[in-house]
């Protein structure tokens, strides 16, 4: 007799209240450890739990959602370890804009989450940096931040996330960019070259005075990355570098809390 | 979120405290984060619900009343315009199998959901029967699910 044939008897029955207490996160002790067993060998009770679940967690849509405090994301930052002491007030103003943009960003950030291997990013504060990290996930991927140059200066970074693949190489992901320096306005277009030398289009996005920041998942198959560039039609506006000769260097210069489980 | 936290906790201090640790939390944990099971706003209201019901076990603090938390939800969507286009689709279907339950149905709904209280528990505050607990958990849900079902399927 299968795991479903048992479960199809009097055995369900028995646990009708757990699975409700299950799907709301009450149960406890000796009855939520029977009652997930019976769970995971009833494919018939698994799926009423996951109902169930559904219809609990649907309650969550009926708070009206309330806009936080004035100084709700100035706050989050000084927690995310954006916001440190001493910071200047010409400074301020890019680094809550940019926050704004990172956090507007989240939820599309996290929707991308099947491909997600590590967590977001928060730069600490001062002005972007010339440089360069790259550290390794619990996972097995890992991240690597390259700046932005227009001209010789820095305008922002590029970050993107790859798994170890197949004979040792490694898929890119995802990308993530932000630019918070420069004037520049209109729809920028995002552009990768390849290891292999090919480029490939990524997407566009919205650069608003020069500040913009912007995720996307790259198609499943997408080899290294050795340069990013942002673009306006054909002109180049910045480029990164992720050549393999600096591919595996941490840079002391930046900060990159809050980053893994 | 942070109307979340704040309809369960009533403390705009806490709710802004539990707001950002959720952020947080969901951004150093979106490699766990499983699309299949369910939107993003959920996922991270999930969190923010938990750290509500961990602090109100921590600081042993007065939850506001349950049915208020509820009342908050069908006043605050239907008072502006917004509100009431939003109320519209999703939100206004789950008003409505939500305030078509018995009210002790409901009530228990919301103890155990938002405050995390277990049959045991919402036997206790309620003064009632443990066995009555737990029917009015399990019919309320169940009658909760079959609503969303039958909303489902009209749209």
């Amino acid at each position: 007799m299968t795991g479903d044939e048992m479960a199809a008897g009097p055995e369900c029955s028995r646990y009708a209240d757990e699975l409700a207490e299950l799907a709301l996160g009450i149960a406890t002790g000796r009855e939520r450890a029977e009652a997930l067993a019976h769970v995971e060998r009833c494919s018939k009770c698994h799926s009423e739990m996951e109902q169930l679940s559904a219809a609990a967690d649907s309650m969550l849509e009926v708070i009206p959602g309330i806009e936080p405090p004035l100084g709700f994301e100035v706050r989050l930052a000084e927690r995310l370890g954006a916001g440190r002491a001493g910071r200047p007030a010409g400074g301020q103003r890019w680094r809550v804009r940019r926050l704004s943009l990172a956090l507007a960003s989240l939820a599309a950030l996290i929707a991308l989450g099947a491909g997600l291997g590590a967590g977001w990013l928060v730069r600490g504060s001062g002005p972007p940096p010339v440089g360069r990290s790259a550290f390794g996930t619990e996972q097995g991927g890992r991240v690597t931040t390259r700046s932005l140059v227009s001209g010789g200066r820095a305008i922002g970074s590029v970050t993107v996330y790859s798994d170890p693949a197949s004979g040792g190489s490694r898929a890119t992901s995802w990308l993530y960019m932000s630019l918070e320096a420069g004037s520049w306005s209109g729809t920028a277009t995002c552009e990768v070259r390849l290891a292999d030398g090919s480029h490939v289009q990524l997407g566009s996005f919205w650069l608003d005075h020069g500040y913009g920041a912007w995720g996307v998942a790259v198609p499943s198959g997408t080899g290294p990355i050795s340069s990013a560039y942002v673009l306006s039609g054909r002109e180049v506006l910045a480029s990164a570098n992720f050549a393999p000769a600096t591919a595996a260097i941490a840079s002391s210069a930046t900060e990159y809390p809050g980053v893994g489980l | 979120m942070f109307g979340l936290a704040l309809g369960m906790v009533g403390d705009a201090a806490l709710a802004e405290d539990i707001a950002q640790e959720a952020l947080i939390r969901a951004w150093r944990h979106a490699p766990v984060y499983d699309p299949r099971r369910g939107a993003v706003s959920t996922w991270v209201l999930t969190i923010a619900r938990n750290l509500t019901i961990d602090a109100l076990r921590m600081r042993r603090a007065v939850p506001t009343d349950p049915d208020d938390l509820i009342n908050l939800g069908l006043v605050s969507n239907e008072a502006s315009p917004e509100g009431a286009a939003l109320s519209s689709d999703v939100a206004r279907g789950l008003h409505l199998a939500l305030s078509g339950l018995p009210a002790d149905q409901r009530r228990a709904l919301v103890l155990a959901y938002f405050y995390g209280m277990t049959a045991a528990e919402i036997s206790d505050s309620e003064s009632i029967p443990l066995g009555t607990a737990k029917t009015r958990i399990r019919a309320g849900l169940t009658k909760l699910r079959e609503a969303m079902a039958t909303e489902g399927s009209r749209r």
